[in-house]
């Protein structure tokens, strides 16, 4: 009865410390990633438009987001709002460039609006802050997957570390050599003792180049929004164009958002496109989304395929060599 | 929050904030606006009595399922009631799903197994008793899982008792001091946003008067072990618990400097939670973004709590189908 009890208790208690472990690693990896999260991102850019709006001071909007953000952001948002106090003058972009809390491939547009003034600035916070329709990321959509890849990887370990030696011993003591055997090798690359870091790492990279690579792709609708609101802000041209680092050979509206990537004339034309550009960009999304849900569960069936094929092409292997033996 | 409340609650309050907000009598309004709802006049008929006998609407509210202890506090301490349940309701319609199984992951994993291994035990109690009675006579012995389904009436009460205790010990883990924020491991960001969200809702009310405990509460707090404190405010055990989830985030002076301030608005203001707008603390937008917050929390943490528990009533399920076999498996060994 007693081991009977201990084993459910364990039933009970492994998974338990199965989530403690993983939200432990994950909270370390966080810290090693290129870029920070989207989620972040909109949020300080949210609560720093609500301040300039408000005419507060930005140091305390940061401040006061570090219990609603996840390691490591809360000492990145105090190293922002340390720059924002020191004595030397600096203004909220080159503050959140410190602090690392914008991508680096947005800093230059941030500063585009910086230079055309607060309004503009604000305005541009605040498109950023807006998130998309499908607001479940595919970030969250792939981490089932990857989360059971984690688990596959680390039972193979388990066996790779544990069993598989006993088999080598085995294999030995009968004369058989199967380790130049092609089966035996993917089983060792797979579910080496270094699986796990390997994993690791990857999701590291593809995480900080996603996390990249979606600011990327909408980097055109947000040097609209600064041209949109420099004008309604009555911003003269030559300072858009400047901004922007287009030639102030041709500073018109005209060649500005030419130059910035929108085929229109005038400031109501380009709010059009804007808006159909932003109901565009969410259909895709949604679009994307359901690809993307049929294609996720397939991504399982690689390393189960890699890993059965090494299994069984193994298992295969030992039985050859034993009827070649006999 | 509460797995116990109505699941559609957010409509019957609605309802009701409509009616107080037009200032007509609560019990007359509720049945003349939800005429031509056979869903909400249910409601309207079951509550009206109890509105008309002069109970305060809070209590009775609570009564039929529709308010939590600690909402229907708030309700009672707001002096803009409707505001109140207005706000009450909005965020009743969107609950945050699933808090209860990630903040109780030990019930939860609990639960996940022993609900499908139970099902099984009563299903051989019912059907495949002889198979068991055969082998027990015979003195074949079955492992530690299948002695489980070898006694399947005991096993059931086994596991009953097991998860009664896990129940039980996780209730009373929170109620000890120190012990408490072992709770926090699996699922922090979830429980600084809980936390929070009470304490931005206590603070909107000026709610910093000291309160009574409860015999048993005041008991441990004597005894030194108890979780609460004697003659603090109300959201002194949240306050305490949000300090320590947010030890790292939070300088060590602005944290000294905040716990010295008396209220709690003051405090949270300090700390840069609550906004302000044209002088007054902007309440609404902290409660809505706190409420964001927690709702991205939920979901990540349930990323990994829903393939966890899946998992573990999978095993539940088939350790115990597999047991069945275990006695056959023996017998032909046997032979």
């Amino acid at each position: 009865m007693k081991d009977t009890l201990a084993f459910l208790m364990l039933l009970t208690l492994v998974p338990v410390g199965v989530v403690c472990v993983v939200n432990a690693v994950w909270a370390v990896m966080r810290a090693f990633m290129a870029g920070p999260a989207a989620e972040a991102v909109r949020l300080v850019a949210g609560r720093i438009a609500e301040s300039m709006h408000r005419v507060q001071a930005i140091e305390l909007a940061l401040e006061g987001l570090r219990p609603l953000l996840p390691w490591p952001y809360p000492r990145r948002l105090q190293k922002a709002a340390d720059a924002l106090r020191a004595n030397r003058p600096i203004t909220t972009v080159e503050a959140l460039e410190i602090g690392r809390l914008l991508p680096a491939t947005m800093v230059p547009l941030a500063k585009s609006a910086e230079r055309l003034g607060p309004t503009v600035l604000e305005h541009w916070f605040r498109s950023v802050s807006v998130p998309p329709r499908v607001r479940v990321s595919i970030g969250r959509r792939i981490a089932p997957v990857l989360l059971t890849i984690a688990a596959i990887v680390l039972v193979m370990m388990f066996f790779s570390v544990f069993i598989a030696p006993k088999f080598e011993l085995m294999a030995r003591e009968i004369d058989l050599d199967f380790t130049g055997v092609g089966a035996w090798a993917w089983l060792q690359i797979l579910a080496g003792p270094w699986a796990g870091l390997t994993l690791i790492i990857i999701v590291i990279v593809l995480v900080s180049l996603w996390s990249r690579w979606r600011w990327v792709m909408g980097r055109r609708i947000l040097r609209g929004e600064i041209i949109l609101s420099a004008v309604r802000s009555g911003v003269p041209e030559d300072a858009i164009a400047a901004a922007l680092g287009v030639p102030r050979a041709n500073a018109s509206l005209t060649s500005i958002c030419h130059a910035a990537g929108w085929k229109v004339a005038d400031a109501d034309a380009l709010a059009i496109a804007l808006a159909s550009s932003r109901e565009r960009s969410d259909r895709h999304g949604v679009v994307l989304m359901a690809v993307f849900e049929i294609v996720a569960p397939l991504l399982l069936a690689i390393p189960v395929l890699l890993l059965g094929r090494a299994v069984f092409g193994l298992l295969i292997s030992i039985i050859n060599s034993l009827e070649n033996l006999s | 929050m509460s797995v116990f409340l109505h699941p559609h609650r957010a409509d019957i309050l609605a309802a009701v904030a409509l009616v107080a907000r037009a200032r007509e009598p609560l019990a007359d309004g509720l049945v003349s606006l939800t005429a031509g709802d056979p869903h909400l006049s249910r409601w309207a008929s079951r509550l009206a009595p109890a509105l008309r006998s002069g109970t305060p609407a809070p209590d009775v509210l609570r009564r039929a399922r529709l308010l939590s202890r600690h909402e229907t506090r708030i309700l009672a301490a707001d002096a803009d009631f409707v505001a109140a349940l207005d706000r009450i309701a909005s965020a009743a319609a969107s609950p945050p799903r699933g808090i209860w199984w990630v903040r109780h992951l030990p019930v939860s994993c609990a639960l996940a197994f022993a609900l499908p291994a139970t099902a099984w035990c009563l299903l051989l109690a019912a059907n495949g008793m002889d198979l068991h009675y055969a082998t027990d006579q015979l003195g074949i012995t079955v492992g530690s899982i299948g002695r489980l389904s070898h006694q399947p009436l005991a096993s059931a009460l086994l596991l009953g008792a097991m998860l009664l205790a896990i129940t039980a010990g996780d209730a009373a883990v929170r109620g000890v001091r120190g012990l408490r924020h072992l709770t926090h491991f699996w699922c922090p960001e979830v429980d600084r946003q809980v936390a929070l969200l009470r304490l931005i809702q206590h603070a909107r009310l000026g709610d910093d008067a000291p309160v009574r405990l409860d015999p048993l509460r005041s008991a441990l707090a004597r005894v030194g072990v108890g979780a609460w404190r004697p003659n603090q405010p109300v959201w002194d055990r949240d306050w305490r618990t949000w300090m320590f989830l947010t030890r790292w985030r939070l300088s060590p002076d602005l944290r000294k400097q905040s716990a010295q301030r008396r209220d709690l608005a003051s405090r949270l203001t300090l700390l840069g939670i609550v906004d302000s707008d044209r002088g007054r603390p902007d309440w609404d937008a902290a409660e809505t973004l706190c409420r964001e917050r927690l709702d991205d929390a939920l979901s990540s943490s349930y990323l990994l709590v829903r393939p966890v528990l899946l998992l573990t009533v999978w095993t539940g399920f088939m350790g115990m189908a597999m047991s069945v076999l275990a006695p056959l498996i023996r017998v032909a060994s046997y032979l």
